[in-house]
């Protein structure tokens, strides 16, 4: 006998006719149990947790929290529950932000039943899991987006210690007051500092500056050390 | 940088690209030699587009896949070799 235990799934999608499908097509394996359904992502996050899913099978278009939130929920909350997204082929950028929101894998609601479950399986075995032919893409899209990263960070290097700062307030939502507030400065001193950093970004306004701070991973920096 | 992370590959002139279940399959425009591709050496003969190192290949992969770099840098130095070896790719250098 096999170490191997019979995985544990829930099914999530919007529509009745779907979920049966799968749970048909899934309890026909000897290895996968459906053990739950839902038909939002709420409810995903739930049943996940109510039956001590191995694998959360989640539409990427679910009413009210869409799959990527149900994955970033599930990895926070669930955390021995695997996320298999499902979704429309094509678009890179889905699949990046759902395996960056914790999914394991992210099969196409082109491919064939026999493909999604084998991608359970290799969930269940650890791997990451993607369609084929959207490996060019998504590799494509992944060094498109570091390349950004890098460039930004240089951009970002240029700035003074007290510019990082404040940048990193007005990446936050702050304005000049609040962020003058903030560093004990007066709010002409915080204004002085948003028009430096502008120039020196080469950026035209508070939000562009906010966002090549998010892409530097600086506003994600602030946010771990005000965790 | 090193040399070899300057070096950049491009995918050669003179392949017509057809998609096939297992892959790709370029095939030689006036040979009509035919080379076939499997899933991973497709995207990464994709990636060939002059611009694109492979040490940023290997990060890419190394991202997405959560393997060790040691493991990626290995494999896709031996697609980037095997694609060579087959005239498919050409290298830009810097």
């Amino acid at each position: 006998m096999g170490v191997e235990t019979t995985a544990r799934v829930i099914v999530a999608d919007g529509q009745s006719l779907v979920r049966q499908a799968l749970r048909i097509a899934l309890e026909a394996q000897p290895d996968l149990d459906v053990v739950g359904e839902a038909h939002s992502g709420c409810q995903a996050v739930a049943e996940a947790s109510r039956a001590a899913a191995d694998i959360a099978l989640v539409s990427m278009e679910l009413p009210r929290c869409d799959g990527i939130e149900v994955a970033l929920r599930i990895s926070q909350e669930v955390a021995h529950c695997q996320v298999l997204v499902i979704g429309q082929n094509g678009d890179p950028h889905h699949v990046l932000e759902a395996l960056e929101a914790g999914a394991s894998g992210y099969v196409s609601r082109d491919q064939p039943i026999s493909e999604l479950i084998e991608a359970l399986r290799a969930v269940r075995r650890g791997e990451t899991v993607l369609p084929q032919t959207m490996l060019g893409s998504v590799l494509r899209t992944l060094i498109s987006r570091r390349r950004e990263e890098r460039e930004a960070a240089a951009l970002l290097s240029t700035l003074s210690k007290r510019e990082r700062e404040v940048l990193t307030l007005l990446g936050g939502g702050l304005g000049h007051n609040e962020i003058a507030r903030e560093l004990y400065i007066s709010p002409e001193t915080a204004r002085t500092h948003i028009k430096g950093i502008l120039l020196k970004l080469g950026v035209h306004s508070r939000l562009e500056a906010a966002a090549l701070a998010r892409k530097s991973g600086l506003a994600h920096e602030a946010e771990g050390a005000n965790a | 940088m090193t040399e070899a992370e300057c070096r950049r590959p491009v995918r050669r002139a003179g392949l017509r690209q057809h998609r096939v279940t297992s892959g790709v399959t370029l095939v030689e425009v006036g040979t009509h030699r035919a080379h076939r591709l499997n899933h991973t050496a497709a995207a990464i003969w994709d990636l060939c587009d002059g611009s694109t190192s492979a040490q940023e290949m290997v990060e890419a992969v190394c991202d997405l896949s959560g393997m060790p770099p040691d493991v990626i840098e290995e494999d896709v130095a031996g697609i980037l070799s095997q694609l060579d070896r087959e005239k498919l790719i050409v290298w830009n250098e810097g």
